[in-house]
């Protein structure tokens, strides 16, 4: 039976390729996102591993270096002396890290995407970290080492001036040497080297030290070195091996990926998930057509369980086949993630591939799992056929009337167990949108079982403008699609189902940006506000007084941003604010009692509505504010405000906030103009007065909501891919389906044919029937994609995420729906038309 | 089996397709009895059951009311698992259509019936009916290359591999043409009178009904007439008078 099974297959070579196309392509998307990520993954592990090199163990404080927002916890030199006196150890050196900005011959800053831009101070043998492989460590408040693969990456040869900003206004060093770090991270971090005494004065960090790398004598074994520094340290400061220090740095750097990374795992389940729906669909046409040959072969004494196991047989073979392919198709994925995003302005890094066996039996598993579970049906449904048929002559099928609670009773306990997920509301937010997506994916399988009873009707109503210009032909087309609705319904599923998630994602996005300018338009007071120019980078602190001294400025109120973690529920971005300047440049959106702003002082917080929410805060509770370091300190809740955008996590005095958080960088600056200033003028001043700091502009109101929607635009056009994607599986499955019907129908053709049907009209008959089924398609996709956002954005709303339809986006999939229509049409309205009239009749 | 008894035997059939006012008896109470060796024909115009009583027989179909004994085994409660393994080794088809798979060559279709109950293939057997049917030369060739009438000789060597109790042949000359069909019944008549094969055949052709030992003539889901071997003509009158 197996060798049967795969006969079979080669002789239906080409309908077995459409279904391999899309395994591929879907099992190319996973593989393609695993092997990105372990790459990127193997990267930063090297970069951490490099950066603690040759030390034995590790002082730091506990959140590491390489957060974009927090800055590093600071410790006094005088423990590195301390700690060099210690019994066991040989050699102890402290090293001050911070982000610097370099800035490109261009005079653009250096991106460096979602990895920071590093400065560390230099540290010499035996430890490794800064290792000069051309040219010299640097010396004096002069000179700068880059990092190799920037220094190509920016064009700046050794002996040449590079600008820097850091926590100062641009400066220019010679660049005296290239560290080799992690040398084959390129698009990612930038790091620049000072000597220790420069990076102190750079930085502010006279007499600290934000990392002090220790080796122990010979024989003294790290534990011991561990547990003799432990009591010289103070809170928030940790000593670790090399190796956990290493992991902790990995885990916060991957962290600031998990949003693209797992964004990227998404698009590929999607794509699997709709390659699964066109295997099946594949399979189910497969089987009917060889309805005959399978009661053959029952008559001949095949057991139903053989039958299954033929189905199933083809399912695997192809499934294991297409994705071996797709994991190597992956590989060429995991090259192009990162030129995709480059195109559209996101910096991302690279590195040679790594293949992981994970990658390799999560790629494979899945691939022939799906594949397995697409089989199930069709192979079951095969199992079914009774052997009478194959004596009976091969007949059109008739018209049949959908088993109403057959498909009813399943597709309303999957919506209603669906549903009851989606709004089931657990406490924690990570746990309530799993459910949330689970339920969606249970509601779009529910929608699909639907689908054929919505056919006449829709079909109908689509056919009808058809018909008023060809009554005939686009009446027999109707009566085509409506007599086996759940055959019609099948052939558009994939397109359903591609379109449903495409335009849920769209949605989704659309709410997430909507939400965006909502909470601009309502609160931002100000007429400027000055950022970095990546929206991810702070602003150096000194510019505040660039800004001030600016003729025709009002006022200026500055925002300072950690992350944090508040009443533990998870990090969240704690926003220090000027309770006395921020109302002139700010309104705030209070939800209850609005406090006096005046009288928010010490240990006060003010809470946004969703970190309230998770964390189940009122006005006048008291709450556990929990920095990055570890330090704990309770404070009272005195306002809750709305505002995603501008001050998401919460708010506290900076009197507070710096007393608590270790951060000199400012994360927006907000500018008034003066009532009697000229407004434009004062910002072209503005602008002028930052040209000190590369990387950070001033925008009005407009630009600013302009970037939140160019973001969500960015994101749009990844998500175009997808639609395209899953527009070009619907293609396969519509012709597959078309054909099947032809094939079905080859008497009744010809004797329509023989009654006078030209072969344009034969044509326009196939045509019209792909038409309506890929516009009704489309229509229940775009309703069950709808109602997947709406289900979704339910579950984010506390989130402040609005529910939003982008009808741009909807025209655009009904024009990818009747296009998918017209050009699945051309191949079976071309089998149709050659149809010989005489044979077509006599066929049985 | 003791060669004298029936090897086939349908007792007291009916069957009755749809209910309510649209039912419709294609069988009304039908007692048949095949016994080893002979080449029975059963014949009677289009809806008089004459197919239906073969799928009953050969265990395709199940019976409204009525007994069907496959040799020793009465079949009629026999789960669709046990029933198809039954057939295996008992039942051969011929069909009107040949049915043969397109993919496979000669011989691979001629021995599927044993691949699919995994049993092996008897060389010897097998070389004896590829011979018997003219093709042991084109073994390799596949039904796409071989005229109707080599395709149904296919079908014929298909339905003897694995020695069946009884061989059913539907409409087996419907599709041929003359020389087809005079060179068919020539076949089914050897393996009759060499290997004491049971046929039992549905025809509408007087011709290949002339060929049998004894033709069971339907009308109404019933046995109208029962005669021995008839000429063709005869066959001709026969139908007339019956309908």
């Amino acid at each position: 039976m197996v060798a049967f099974a795969l006969r079979g297959l080669l002789a239906r070579r080409r309908r077995a390729g459409l279904s391999a196309i899309a395994v591929t392509v879907g099992v190319a998307m996973v593989a393609g996102t695993f092997v990105f990520t372990d790459t990127i993954h193997a990267a930063l592990g090297r970069l951490v591993r490099d950066a603690n090199g040759g030390a034995e163990v590790v002082v730091s404080g506990r959140q590491g270096l390489y957060s974009a927002t927090n800055a590093a916890t600071t410790m006094p030199s005088a423990l590195v002396s301390r700690v060099r006196r210690l019994a066991g150890v040989a050699a102890a050196e402290g090293q001050i890290a911070d982000t610097a900005t370099i800035v490109g011959r261009n005079g653009r800053v250096v991106k460096t995407g979602v990895l920071p831009a590093l400065a560390v101070s230099y540290v010499s043998k035996p430890f490794t970290g800064t290792p000069i492989v051309r040219g010299k460590p640097p010396h004096g408040p002069g000179e700068v080492a880059l990092d190799q693969a920037t220094a190509t990456r920016a064009g700046y040869h050794l002996g040449e001036l590079v600008p820097i900003v850091t926590a100062q206004p641009v400066r220019s060093f010679r660049l005296v040497g290239t560290v080799d770090f992690a040398g084959a991270l390129a698009g990612g971090a930038t790091v620049a080297v000072f000597d220790s005494s420069t990076a102190a004065a750079l930085f502010n960090r006279q007499q600290q030290v934000n990392v002090i790398y220790v080796t122990g004598r010979k024989g003294v074994a790290p534990q011991t070195l561990e547990r003799e520094i432990r009591p010289l340290l103070g809170a928030g400061v940790t000593v670790r091996s090399r190796a956990s220090a290493a992991n902790a740095d990995l885990q916060q750097l991957a962290n600031q990926l998990h949003l693209l990374t797992g964004g990227l795992r998404v698009f590929g389940f999607i794509s699997l998930f709709v390659a699964a729906f066109l295997i099946f669909n594949a399979l189910s046409i497969t089987v009917a057509q060889r309805a005959h040959e399978l009661a053959v072969l029952r008559t001949l004494g095949a057991v139903r369980r053989q039958l299954l196991g033929a189905v199933m047989v083809e399912a695997l073979a192809v499934g294991a086949l297409s994705s071996v392919v797709g994991l190597a198709l992956g590989l060429a994925v995991a090259l192009a993630i990162p030129a995709v995003f480059g195109a559209v302005g996101v910096e991302l890094p690279s590195a040679s591939l790594v293949l992981t066996v994970r990658t390799v039996v999560v790629s494979l598993g899945l691939g022939v799992l799906v594949t397995g579970a697409a089989g199930l049906i069709p192979g079951w449904r095969a199992t079914r056929l009774s052997p009478v048929q194959a004596l009976r002559e091969n007949e059109a099928p008739a018209r049949r009337s959908v088993p109403f609670w057959r498909l009813i009773a399943p597709a309303l306990v999957l919506a209603l167990v669906g549903l009851a997920l989606a709004f089931a509301s657990p406490g924690s937010a990570g746990l309530r949108l799993d459910l949330a997506a689970i339920g969606a994916v249970l509601v779009v399988l529910a929608g699909v079982l639907l689908t054929p009873l919505a056919v006449p009707h829709l079909s109908g109503l689509l056919a009808w403008p058809l018909e008023r210009r060809n009554p005939v032909v686009a009446r027999l087309a109707r009566e085509n699609l409506t007599r086996t609705p759940a055959r019609t319904a099948l052939t558009c599923s994939s397109l359903m189902v591609g379109l449903a998630l495409v335009l849920f994602v769209l949605v989704y996005i659309g709410g997430v940006r909507a939400s965006t300018t909502k909470a601009l338009n309502r609160t931002f007071a100000a007429d400027y506000a000055i950022g970095s120019a990546d929206g991810t980078s702070s602003v150096p602190a000194a510019s505040v007084r660039a800004a001030a001294v600016v003729p025709g400025v009002g006022a200026v109120s500055a925002i300072k941003s950690v992350t944090a973690d508040l009443g533990g529920a998870g990090q969240t971005t704690a926003e220090g604010i000027d309770p006395v300047s921020l109302p002139s440049v700010y309104r705030f959106q209070w939800v209850g009692t609005p406090p006096t702003l005046a009288d928010v002082g010490r240990r006060d917080v003010l809470v946004e509505r969703a970190t309230a929410r998770a964390a189940h805060l009122h006005i006048g509770t008291h709450v556990a504010v929990r920095t990055g370091s570890g330090l704990s300190e309770t404070a009272t809740v005195r306002g809750i405000y709305v505002d995603p955008a501008l001050l998401p996590g919460f708010a506290l005095p900076l009197a507070d906030f710096d007393r608590l958080f270790n951060q000199d960088r400012l994360q927006e600056l907000l500018v008034k103009v003066a009532p009697f200033a000229n407004r434009a003028a004062t910002g072209e001043l503005l602008r002028k007065a930052l040209r000190p700091f590369p990387g950070v502009v001033v925008r009005s109101e407009r630009e600013l909501r302009q970037i939140a929607t160019a973001r969500a635009d960015t994101i749009f056009v990844l998500f175009y891919a997808l639609l395209a994607i899953s527009v070009v599986m619907a293609l396969l499955g519509t012709v597959n389906a078309l054909t099947l019907s032809i094939h079905e129908r080859t008497r009744e053709l010809g004797t329509l044919r023989a009654l006078g049907l030209s072969r344009s009209q034969a044509r326009a008959m196939i045509r019209q029937e792909s038409i309506i089924t890929g516009t009704l398609g489309t229509l229940v996709g775009i309703g069950l994609g709808v109602a997947l956002a709406w289900i979704m954005t339910r579950a984010l709303a506390s989130e402040g995420v609005v529910f939003a339809l982008p009808w741009g986006q909807f025209v655009l999939a009904l024009f990818a729906g009747l296009a998918t229509g017209v050009l699945a049409a051309i191949p079976p309205a071309a089998r149709a038309a050659r149809l010989d009239v005489l044979q077509a009749i006599a066929t049985e | 089996m003791d060669g004298d008894g029936p090897v086939v035997m349908g007792r007291d059939l009916h069957k009755r397709h749809g209910t309510g006012a649209a039912a419709v008896d294609a069988l009304r109470g039908v007692t048949v009895e095949l016994h080893r060796g002979s080449f029975t024909a059963i014949m009677g115009p289009s809806g008089s059951g004459k197919s239906t009583l073969m799928h009953l027989l050969a265990g395709l179909d199940r019976p409204t009311s009525g007994e069907v004994w496959l040799g020793p085994t009465n079949i009629t409660g026999l789960a669709e698992d046990d029933l198809t393994r039954l057939r295996r080794t008992r039942v051969g088809f011929v069909f009107q259509t040949f049915n043969l798979l397109p993919m496979l060559n000669v011989e691979e279709n001629v021995v599927l019936p044993l691949r699919i109950a995994g049993e092996q293939v008897d060389r010897q057997w097998l070389e004896r009916l590829l011979v018997a049917i003219g093709l042991e030369s084109r073994r390799a060739h596949r039904p796409s290359e071989l005229s109707g009438g080599e395709q149904q000789r296919v079908a014929l060597a298909r339905g003897l591999i694995a020695r069946p109790t009884i061989l059913f042949a539907d409409e087996p000359t419907g599709n041929l043409d003359s020389r087809g069909t005079e060179i068919l019944l020539y076949m089914l008549r050897r393996a009759v009178e060499e290997l004491r094969q049971t046929i039992a055949m549905v025809t509408h052709d007087p011709l290949a009904a002339s060929r049998a030992d004894r033709i069971l003539f339907l009308g109404d889901g019933k046995i109208v007439r029962e005669t021995g071997a008839l000429q063709a003509s005869e066959v001709l009158s026969v139908l007339k008078e019956t309908r």
